[in-house]
């Protein structure tokens, strides 16, 4: 197994701080000395029966994703080193177990996602099971790309998209929700996309609909192309069967998902895959 | 993939005379030069160790001389030589990655030569290095002969073998005995005959003792070499089975709330919590331990003195499981074993992240207790760290992207391809392929083995000298 030079176990800079009562994973996003990548220095909080389901490798269950804004394209990989032994949650019934457990860690993004390398942005968070952190934004450093990247539009998309009348919230922020409905053909996640405010580019931005597996730890999920508006608020209702978002050969028992649409991320939805 | 034998390699074709020509053109008479004799003869199939210092006494190098005799003796006469190469591999390899053997061809230094006054005609024939390739050369009197034509003479059969001297260091474990039973070399044996590499052990096991080791100390060279015995040996390779890796070390906060008790109310119990999956130093964990209720705070003293944190390794979780339990001894502090205000007990602590297996040159480790610590059935212990060794020795002989390739790539960033586009595993075949990320522990695989990609390229390895540059 190979060394990694782009992770480290301990945050090399001083990650933001969390709210001591409260769990979370957090990240703060700064340029590397040498060669000004980017990095996250990173924190998680998070409830014992995490420590008791992973043990020491809390980390190896937080996945660190890369939406590239532009392309919609997924990039993923669990925050700690390759260690060649598979993470398998177990149990933590039985066990004496804390309150709560933290750590940090560091990562060169560029490096550990395997991030194209010419100049893109990207929509970045963590992502253990039932929590995510905020979005941070960032820039990879490099030439201008040859080709520019744009939304493709799926041949025979999984979704059903509609314009609706825009929605409002009291404080009148872009907010992604998500919600999950049993059919008789299946679970589909329902969800929305709103953008409060209009825009000054008439440009197609992806919704990203991902599935984060329980026991595998892998990703899966599609991606729409949306527009904002010029003129207006905008909502755009969005539906996707489950089936869509599983990752190849995963068989969860429980499936997270989250939505990224306008650089803003959903809560989790955690979906329940068991037979009934 | 599927590619074809190289047709432009410089190895004579071998017409198939099918025994439709006749012998008329051959000499005849009873003056006349015959052959009579080949070496190396004709007979059972030869091994020959194509990685060893060359010694044709030994079957050992690429080179073997074929020579024919003639009888009645006489100089002068023309001997042709040709390459019967029906047994070759298919490859499906390139053969022009920088990662792989650069010339795997057979050849002949001549295909035509004139016997000496002994009537003795040789030529130097250069094996593949290409494990199991066979060859056969004929020899006749007549140009453009095929090999059924009468009056050829061929020599036995010649396969492509490799050999490696591994040399066997088994770690003690931390309770008592050492992990020799989880070494099974002879499978090791088995699994690389397949390939066409014989394992043949030139060392002793001199039971490291038991220890955490390091990834750095396995680059530093130090460890591994202590008790190393057979490297003046040609082709040599160091296994070692050793308890666990540490990559790192990891630090964490523990916290541990407690409610405020009513006046004469305490707890009775310490503060326990039971660690699974973590990989403790018991020499180097603890960093610090406080409490704080209300505006009271304090610390938990550790030191040669006071002990009222302790780490306990190994022991029985309520399900039974075997946890590593930290206890701290709260009831020992009057506001935390009767706290009128809730109380927060903050632990930091260092524990290691740790890797199944690592190699380093000629040195290929395999750690035991990642496949202990989940307490597998022997077998599939066994098996896992198998796939492990399969692993681990494979980088070392050669599955592996060069340094230089690493360099290129920075911080591994072509992780996820296969190492002979510049990755370091092989996902041609997922997660069936021994060279593939991770080593299963939950579901071992039962004959772990390579995938048909990396089968041939194990085949192909130049294994002249063992060691991949680099760590992997």
């Amino acid at each position: 197994m190979p060394d990694d030079t782009a992770i480290w176990l301990k945050a090399p800079v001083e990650p933001p701080a969390l709210d001591e009562e409260a769990f979370g994973l957090v990240q703060r996003v700064y340029a590397s000395p040498d060669e000004g990548r980017p990095c996250l220095a990173a924190a998680f909080r998070v409830p014992g029966r995490l420590a008791g389901m992973y043990g020491g490798r809390i980390t190896g269950a937080i996945q660190i994703v890369a939406v590239d804004a532009r392309s919609g394209e997924v990039h993923y990989r669990e925050a700690e080193p390759r260690t060649g032994i598979p993470l398998v949650p177990r149990s933590p019934e039985g066990l004496m177990l804390p309150s709560a457990v933290s750590g940090s860690f560091g990562v060169d993004l560029a490096g550990h996602l395997d991030l194209p390398p010419e100049r893109r942005r990207y929509h970045v968070f963590l992502w253990l099971d039932e929590m995510v952190s905020p979005v941070a934004v960032v820039e990879t450093p490099g030439a201008d790309p040859e080709v520019e990247a744009g939304v493709d539009t799926p041949a025979a998309s999984p979704f059903t998209l509609a314009r609706v009348p825009p929605r409002t919230n009291a404080r009148g922020e872009a907010q992604v929700r998500l919600a999950a409905a049993r059919a008789e053909d299946g679970i589909r996640i329902e969800g929305f996309a709103h953008l409060p405010r209009p825009v000054d580019r008439d440009e197609p931005a992806p919704l990203v609909v991902l599935g984060l597996c329980d026991a595998t730890h892998r990703l899966g999920g599609a991606m729409e192309p949306v527009r904002a508006s010029l003129e207006e608020a905008i909502t755009w209702r969005f539906e996707i069967g489950v089936e869509h978002l599983i990752p190849a050969r995963a068989e969860p028992r429980r499936l997270h998902v989250v939505a990224l649409a306008f650089g803003v991320l959903s809560p989790v939805l955690s979906v329940d895959l068991a037979p009934r | 993939m599927g590619k074809e034998p190289d047709k432009s390699k410089p190895v004579p074709s071998v017409p198939d005379s099918s025994g439709s020509k006749t012998p008329t053109d051959v000499p005849v008479g009873s003056n006349d030069p015959k052959l009579v004799k080949i070496e190396p003869a004709d007979g059972a199939k030869v091994k020959w160790y194509v990685n060893l210092p060359a010694d044709e006494t030994k079957k050992q190098g690429r080179d073997v001389t074929v020579k024919a005799y003639v009888e009645p003796k006489a100089a002068g006469v023309a001997v042709y030589f040709f390459i019967d190469q029906d047994n070759v591999s298919s490859r499906t390899i390139s053969e022009d990655s920088e990662d792989l053997a650069a010339s795997v061809a057979a050849k002949l230094d001549k295909t035509s030569v004139k016997t000496d006054g002994e009537g003795v005609a040789a030529v130097k024939f250069k094996l593949a290095s290409y494990g199991g390739d066979k060859y056969r050369i004929y020899a006749s009197l007549k140009k453009d002969a095929a090999k059924g034509d009468a009056g050829n003479v061929q020599t036995c059969e010649v396969e492509v073998w490799r050999k490696i001297n591994y040399e066997l260091e088994v770690m003690a474990r931390p309770d008592t005995g050492d992990y020799s039973d989880l070494a099974c070399m002879g499978t090791l044996a088995e699994k690389w005959k397949d390939l066409f590499i014989e394992a043949s052990s030139v060392g002793d096991d001199s039971k490291p003792k038991f220890q955490i080791v390091t990834q750095a100390d396995i680059k530093k060279g130090d460890y591994q070499k202590a008790f190393r015995k057979g490297a003046t040996e040609p082709a040599y390779l160091q296994i070692l089975y050793v308890h666990d890796i540490s990559l790192g070390i990891k630090e964490e906060t523990y916290e541990q709330k407690l409610k405020a008790v009513p006046e004469g109310s305490s707890y009775t119990d310490d503060v326990s919590v039971d660690y699974t999956g973590y990989v403790f130093d018991p020499k180097d964990w603890f960093i610090s331990c406080s409490w704080k209720s209300g505006s009271k705070s304090g610390k938990f003293k550790k030191d040669d003195k006071n002990d009222d944190v302790t780490l306990a390794l190994g022991v029985k979780a309520k399900d039974g499981t075997t946890v590593d339990r930290i206890t701290i001894k709260s009831t020992s502090v009057a506001e935390v074993r009767s706290p009128r205000a809730d109380v927060t007990i903050t632990l930091k602590f260092k524990h290691m992240s740790v890797l199944a297996g690592y190699s380093y040159g000629d040195t290929a480790v395999v750690a035991c207790a990642p496949v202990v610590r989940p307490k597998l059935a022997t077998d599939d212990a066994r098996n896992s760290l198998m796939t492990c060794l399969l692993h681990e020795a494979g980088h070392s002989l050669g599955l592996a992207m060069k340094a230089t390739a690493r360099k290129k790539a920075k911080n591994l960033a072509k992780a996820n391809i296969t190492y002979e586009k510049g990755g370091l595993h092989c996902h041609e075949a997922s997660d069936t392929c021994v060279m593939f990320d991770t080593i299963p522990q939950t579901s071992p695989v039962r004959d772990p083995s390579f995938g048909d990609y990396c089968k041939d390229a194990m085949r192909a390895l130049n294994l002249t000298k063992p060691g991949t540059a680099g760590s992997f």
